[in-house]
């Protein structure tokens, strides 16, 4: 069985697959937002024909869906005395200096909200019992508010769910999608499981539809031969079915492929942990991969806390079409202003007329006409040089100083998002490997990565389609999770907790396929001690006590022994066999031809001189093909400055990788 | 403008990055909810005179006073390098005693460069009542009183000062672990600045922080230019003992600001009064939320705007005046007052008053075990109505915006059981556009405990603006296990509750805007 991905993005539909040779065939074609089914079936055809095919896929629907509001009709059913728990959430403000604060909550009208008379308290413990008759009087006032789908979420369920079950039971009559929040995510906090709970109901009624008619149109045409798996948040898979019963986890599925791509690379060329920067047109995505399983994290969206654990990836402001300006106090300002898609930057000569960080690359010398996207999309340099020089004169700065200034800054503000996503989790960056893709990432790697310390950037292979890439690698995973909040039990005791979860994470891998002694368990404890604000993953297995208060002290600098150190949850990742989509080729050791010389500006720590370098072709560079910065090597969907120092070579999975001054790769 | 200009956001973003990792480092390391949950702390860097350069903030009522603390330090004593110093005193360089201070100074050498702050809000810091923020006539019953004094001495924590600071507080074991982790914040912010300080150098360094102090005077300046000149005044008043009055007189011109808060109460007994920082504070809130871009939070911000506080008043106040409420409720009250002033000033722009308080409940008690608990939160409420429309349900506001506890966490950590979180509805004034609803919430008292609940707009209304009504008052309840009738809280008073006794606290809605259309 051959397997393709395919990954639905805004603009183009992009599909790779595996040739037998270990390269990949792309096929690109526009996305069709009114039925996005239909390009990737197109593309499945191009890519597949009458083999029997895996197609692994993407999708922004549920991210799309939860941003602009366009989902079903949802009555959510809770605990009597706490209706408003949707529409209090945590009290806080998401702008602290706004005149007229506008906090983002779910969009749950009052009156489609049934409060249900029980009461748990937080060992667990009934405090009001759910009788039959209130089961009785919820279903009918349910009925009346005509759901799509129905969300149950009442306190401390968590730590236990027997009354969200009985709910579950009797509201099934009603035959629309019933989500409890001990199911769809046992962990506690009330507004964050709640909020998760009725996202998960409220996508279905719109994203599953879709779902079952792409799975349907694959099977017409594949009779038999086809399976449909989509890509979930946590960078793992499951049938089309299956991720249509829970679509909160499709909530971060477009940036999880390049991530899991990301991290697939990272195994292959044995590196540890990986920050990520994919650098777009309006902003930059940035994430921290540690080595091996990357931990997931609880995820926000439009505002929304989503308790659905995705690889945590950040946003920041600046991306290629990041508009320049003077702000009033008369310093220089790089975005959250954006020129976007239209007019775009200057120099893509539709009407733009302010600069932009793409603007200053041009006028640096850092991007090639003639290179860019092949030669095929002509820039207006003199529109870029006209652009900033109008910036620079606002303070009679030259056009290279406006440039340079440009640059700068949008470079320091994604070394403090590289910073941030790495201090989260308490780690110092300098000790990682910096994966840049995106069109302009490579404009910016090695600058950033010098700043934060750190020696090596890797440029893998096929960015331009680097999330379907990882969706050729993505196993069938299950993330299965529980609250405990109690002191550390012994590892017997432990052993019990994870054997539900495995029981349940087993059954439902089997069912979509996965053979039985293909699947691996992968047990964590999130631990912190008593008492303590930050929770940490640490995986279950000997020594976890010294493992603890060794972390401990990694992050706040301290130990803490003398304190019991608690049992937050226990979390179990059950996944079946990936395939790398990364094959080794040959290696010979040549130096390109450069198809040119000419000046550009590296940045360099204050080495703002336009210099002569060389650039040269990736798609003329074969592995084990090497040049010294400085130089410039641009492809189809990017361009990568290597500084002076560094060195760039193609490795045999066909990465590019510089390394800086006294750095190995 | 100038070539140095055009690198100053380079230096914003650095800087703030120093100040974002203080506050994760801060937030992981805490111990007790209302720094891990509510996120009650700020960071801040200083240069070399004690003025503010960058500033991880949560919460704007700690935004005017990282400035004040260094030169109220200094009158004392010179930090030192390798000293790590403490405060909480309001009178010398604090806010109020709960907001405990952490400051290092920041050496390259023998060379003075910076200083890094951190100010975490400690449940209870001792005194007469659990959460220390009742009962009180003066400063001394309010707790524990830390003047400027070494909290570690070549980076060793001097262990005498720990020990007393744990004698004098009711849950010494969680406040020594937050005191453990604002010291390791300090430690990260100061590893960070120094490879920030090698990377561009001491001298560019410093001259960067200049510059962001001179960028943020003429942001300042260019947001005033942008309005009419003109003068307005406003008052308001608390609700404590005599109804102390706020009173200002506002005048902008050009590219200035005076604010003349003379005619204001004098200090007052209990614990209403704030000290300058915090007035100071609430001006630079208004300002910031005036503007329609970020302005960064340096000390320059403020340089344009005259604020003239009269001394020994409720809004200025002197040793040994208590200041554990007025942190919290007067600082509130500024805000509303500076806002009605700026309503004269720049018309309708200004929403209508919000809330105009924090509704702090607080409890504690010793469990059957013999396990001391604290416990402190604020409660949200209704917002102003504005011009874009109603005003926000249920939203902390102005000068505070702390998260609430989760219920199942206040349950899984403490003998209290919440049984009732509502939208308060019809709260909000009436109007054009409707002013936000308030909240209700209801606390169950599982353990004997002494129970505060401190708020105003108990007596006044949050005040409608252009044509729309006030918001309703708060009101809270005492509700005694078993009895028929439940009873008036007088905010400020603290109860002893039996098992089974419960608080409910209803939270002021926000004022209207615009006169409401006639059906």
């Amino acid at each position: 069985m051959i397997r393709v991905g395919i990954d639905t993005g805004g603009t183009f539909t992009d599909a790779v697959r595996p040739r037998e040779d270990g390269s990949l065939q792309v096929f690109k074609l526009p996305t069709t937002p009114q039925r996005p089914a239909q390009a990737v079936l197109a593309a499945l055809l191009e890519l597949a024909q009458a083999e029997p095919t895996a197609l692994v896929h993407g999708t922004t629907h549920a991210t799309n869906a939860l941003l602009t509001g366009k989902l079903g009709r949802v009555v959510f059913v809770t605990t009597a005395g706490f209706a408003d728990i949707l529409a209090i959430g945590r009290q806080e403000r998401n702008e602290l200096y706004c005149l007229e604060p506008r906090p983002q909550r779910p969009a749950q009208p009052a009156s489609l909200v049934v409060e249900v008379d029980e009461r748990l308290d937080a060992t667990g413990e009934v405090l009001r019992a759910l009788g039959a008759s209130e089961l009785r009087r919820v279903v009918e006032e349910v009925r009346r508010r005509r759901p799509e789908a129905i969300a149950v979420g009442l306190l401390h369920a968590y730590r236990d769910g027997r009354h969200e079950v009985l709910l579950r039971d009797a509201l099934a009559s009603l035959g629309v999608p019933v989500f409890c929040s001990h199911e769809v995510a046992p962990e506690y906090r009330e507004y964050e499981r709640f909020t998760t709970t009725w996202a998960d109901a409220a996508l279905t009624p719109v994203v599953a539809p879709a779902l079952h008619e792409l799975d349907q149109q694959v099977q017409a045409r594949f009779p038999g031969s086809a399976e449909v798996r989509i890509l979930r948040s946590d960078g793992g898979t499951a049938t089309a079915h299956a991720a249509a019963a829970d679509p909160v986890h499709l909530a971060l599925s477009g940036p999880a492929g390049g991530l899991a791509a990301a991290r697939t690379l990272a195994d292959a060329r044995g590196d540890g942990a990986v920050l990520t920067l994919d650098m777009g047109g309006t902003s930059t995505d940035v994430a921290l991969l540690p080595p091996g399983e990357p931990e997931l994290t609880p995820m926000s969206l439009g505002g929304l806390p989503l308790l659905a654990r995705g690889l945590p990836v950040h946003s920041v402001g600046t991306g290629g079409g990041s508009l320049a300006s003077w702000d009033p106090g008369g310093a220089l300002c790089v975005g959250p202003e954006s020129a976007g898609a239209l007019p775009g930057p200057a120099c893509y000569g539709r009407g733009g007329r302010r600069a932009t960080v793409t603007d200053a690359h041009l006028v640096a010398g850092r991007l090639h006409p003639e290179a860019f996207l092949g030669g095929e999309f002509a820039l207006d340099a003199e529109a870029s040089r006209a652009a900033l020089t109008a910036l620079g004169a606002e303070a009679g700065l030259t056009m290279f100083e406006a440039a340079i200034a440009v640059l700068e800054i949008a470079s320091a503000d994604m070394e403090r998002a590289l910073r941030r996503v790495s201090l989260a989790e308490g780690h110092d960056p300098r000790d990682f490997h910096l994966y840049a893709f995106g069109g302009a990432g490579g404009l910016h790697a090695a600058w950033v990565a010098s700043r934060l310390g750190m020696r090596s950037v890797v440029m893998p292979p096929h960015a331009g389609v680097f999330s379907a890439v990882g969706m050729l690698a993505a196993p069938a995973r299950r993330t299965l999770a529980k609250t405990v909040l109690c002191e550390l039990p012994s590892q017997r005791d432990r052993r019990e907790l994870f054997a539900d979860l495995e029981e349940r994470a087993r059954a439902e891998l089997i069912a979509e396929g996965v053979a039985p002694s293909a699947i691996k368990m992968r047990r964590v404890l999130e631990l912190r001690s008593a008492g303590q604000g930050g929770e940490f993953a640490i995986p279950e297995g000997p020594k976890l006590v010294e493992r603890f208060h060794a972390e401990h002290e990694r992050r706040f600098g301290y130990r803490r022994e003398d304190r019991p150190i608690l049992l937050v949850a226990a979390r179990l990742r059950a996944e079946g066999p990936s395939s790398s989509p990364w094959t080794a080729q040959t290696v010979r050791d040549e130096a390109p031809e450069p198809f040119a010389t000419e000046t550009a500006i590296l940045l360099e720590d204050g080495d703002e001189a336009r210099k002569p370098m060389n650039w040269y072709r990736r798609e003329e560079m074969r592995p084990g093909a090497r040049c010294t910065g400085p130089a410039i090597v641009a492809e189809y969907s990017g361009t990568t400055v290597v500084p002076s120092g560094w060195q760039a070579r193609i490795e045999a999975c066909g990465s590019l990788v510089l390394s800086g001054p006294g750095g190995a790769a | 403008m100038s070539q140095a200009d055009a690198r100053l956001m380079v230096f914003r973003h650095l800087l703030a990055s120093v100040t974002e990792e203080m506050g994760e480092a801060l937030r992981l390391a805490s111990v007790s909810p209302n720094i891990k949950e509510r996120l009650d702390f700020s960071c801040a860097l200083l240069d070399a005179d004690g003025r503010l350069i960058a500033h991880a903030a949560h919460i704007p009522v700690h935004l005017g006073s990282a400035h004040l603390t260094v030169p109220a330090v200094r009158r004392e004593r010179e930090p030192q390098p390798g000293e790590i110093l403490v405060l909480n005193d309001p009178h010398r360089g604090g806010t109020h005693l709960n907001d405990v201070t952490v400051l290092a100074p920041f050496y390259r050498g023998d060379r003075l460069l910076g200083f890094l702050l951190n100010r975490a809000h400690h449940a209870d810091i001792g005194g007469a009542e659990p959460g220390s923020m009742s009962g009180a006539r003066d400063l001394y019953g309010e707790g524990l009183i830390l003047p400027p004094i070494r909290l570690c001495n070549r980076l060793e924590p001097v262990e005498d000062v720990w020990r007393l600071f744990c004698a004098n507080v009711r849950d010494p074991e969680s406040a020594k672990g937050d005191l453990q982790a604002q010291v390791a914040s300090l430690a990260r912010g100061a590893r960070r600045f120094a490879e920030l300080c090698s990377r561009f150098g001491d001298q560019e360094v410093q001259v960067a922080m200049g510059g962001l102090l001179d960028h943020g005077e003429r942001l300042t300046r260019a947001l005033l230019k942008t309005w009419p000149d003109r003068s307005a005044e406003a008052r308001d008043t608390l609700d404590g003992e005599g109804s102390p009055r706020i009173s200002l007189k506002a005048e902008k011109s050009g590219g200035t600001l005076r604010l003349d808060f003379r005619g204001s109460s004098g200090q007052v007994p209990g614990s209403w009064n704030t000290h300058a920082a915090v007035a100071t504070s609430a001006v630079f809130y208004a300002l910031q939320a005036l503007s329609p871009r970020e302005i960064p939070e340096t000390s320059g911000t403020l340089r344009p705007v005259e604020v003239i506080l009269p001394e020994a008043s409720v809004i200025s106040s002197a040793a040994p005046a208590g200041v554990a409420i007025g942190n919290v409720e007067t600082s509130q009250r500024i805000v509303d007052v500076v806002l009605a002033a700026f309503r004269g000033l720049f018309g309708k722009a200004i929403p209508a008053a919000s809330q105009g308080t924090m509704n702090n409940v607080l409890f504690g008690g010793v469990r059957r075990d013999g396990r001391p608990f604290v416990h402190y939160e604020t409660l949200a409420g209704g917002a102003g109505a504005g011009s874009q429309g109603p005003g926000a349900n249920a939203v902390q506001v102005h000068m505070t915006n702390t998260r609430n506890t989760p219920i199942e966490v206040i349950e899984s950590e403490l003998p209290v059981r919440i049984t009732r979180l509502a939208l308060r509805r019809g709260s909000g004034g009436r109007g054009l556009h409707r002013g936000g609803q308030g909240m209700i919430k209801e606390y169950e008292f599982l353990e004997p405990a002494r129970v505060t609940l401190t708020g105003t707009r108990r007596r006044t209304q949050a005040p409608g603006a252009f044509g729309g009504e006030g918001g309703k008052r708060g009101i809270d309840w005492w509700i005694p296990v078993g009895a028929a009738r439940r009873q008036r809280v007088v905010p400020g008073e603290t109860r002893q509750a039996q098992p089974g006794d419960r608080l409910r606290v209803e939270t002021p809605g926000g004022g209207g805007w615009g006169r409401a259309r006639k059906n």
